[in-house]
């Protein structure tokens, strides 16, 4: 199992690569139609698209945040808390400027075992820099003796 | 809308949660992770033989709520939320909430409130609060 401290020494306050989005129409249709969604105005984005311009609109892929803590993907990390804070609606076909950096990472024991705990604040503007959104987001990662 | 402390938010409930719609939302987010659309991978991860739903989609639940309430998406200025179980593909959940707070701001009136996502044999999935600002 890779030491905590060593993740903690190489993370804490880490930014990681900036990026941009932008949803297009048929992204919006097809996750209402995923989730249920209610009609939405316009071209406002459902709120939860704050936290999908966080994934996809930073400058690495899901994977590099289960990379980073050596975690593999079927070890099964999971989300545990989300905080969105929405200025404005995000709309169809913006252009989204996404940075986020590495608050903290701790090791915890539970009943299922060893894991570790990450933080991540994200902010969501235009590329003017007027402010979106933000979301700040704790990540599982279960701990296996062998990884 | 009119609303007090203690008003309780109309229920938002999905029937079933799909697997497609899992399959769909990891694809859209570039989201690898199997428990998501692989059951070998998501038993063999001790989570049972049914895929797990991305957790965003269960916040998205819980928006889906919020929307229908204040009726406009840019209403929710705050969702703050912990998971706290998973949701399969196949169960049936239901979103509800109540106002705790009503506070006025040089932004409007913001309802504060509670909310969560619960499965049907009571299993709390998911709980948090929320902001909403009132519209006239």
């Amino acid at each position: 199992m890779i030491a905590i401290e060593d993740l903690q020494e190489r993370l804490t306050g880490l930014e990681l690569p900036a990026g941009t989005v932008t949803f297009e129409q048929y992204e919006a249709w097809i996750t209402a139609l995923a989730l249920g969604s209610p009609p939405l105005p316009g071209d406002a984005l459902h709120p939860t698209f704050i936290f999908y311009a966080g994934l996809r609109g930073a400058g690495y892929p899901v994977g590099h945040l289960f990379d980073l803590v050596s975690c593999p993907p079927e070890d099964g990390p999971m989300i545990g808390e989300m905080d969105l804070r929405q200025h404005r609606s995000p709309q169809v076909g913006e252009e989204l400027h996404v940075t986020s950096q590495i608050v903290s990472i701790d090791r915890k024991q539970g009943r299922s075992g060893t894991f570790d705990v990450m933080r991540i604040h994200i902010d969501v503007r235009t590329g003017s820099g007027e402010l979106v959104g933000t979301l700040d987001n704790v990540f599982i990662y279960p701990r296996k003796e062998t990884t | 809308m009119t609303i007090a402390v203690g008003t309780e938010l109309p229920e938002w409930r999905v029937e079933a949660v799909s697997e497609q719609a899992m399959h769909t939302m990891a694809l859209f987010l570039r989201d690898p992770n199997p428990i998501h659309y692989d059951p070998v991978i998501t038993e063999a991860a001790g989570f049972g033989t049914r895929t797990v739903n991305q957790g965003p989609s269960n916040v998205s639940y819980v928006a889906n709520m919020l929307i229908a309430w204040a009726g406009e998406p840019s209403a929710i200025r705050r969702l703050r939320v912990r998971f706290e179980a998973n949701v399969f593909a196949g169960d049936a959940v239901t979103a509800s909430g109540r106002v705790t707070a009503i506070e006025d701001t040089p932004d409007g009136t913001i309802a504060h409130c509670d909310v969560n996502l619960s499965r049907d044999d009571g299993a709390r999935l998911l709980t948090g609060t929320a902001e909403v600002l009132v519209l006239a």
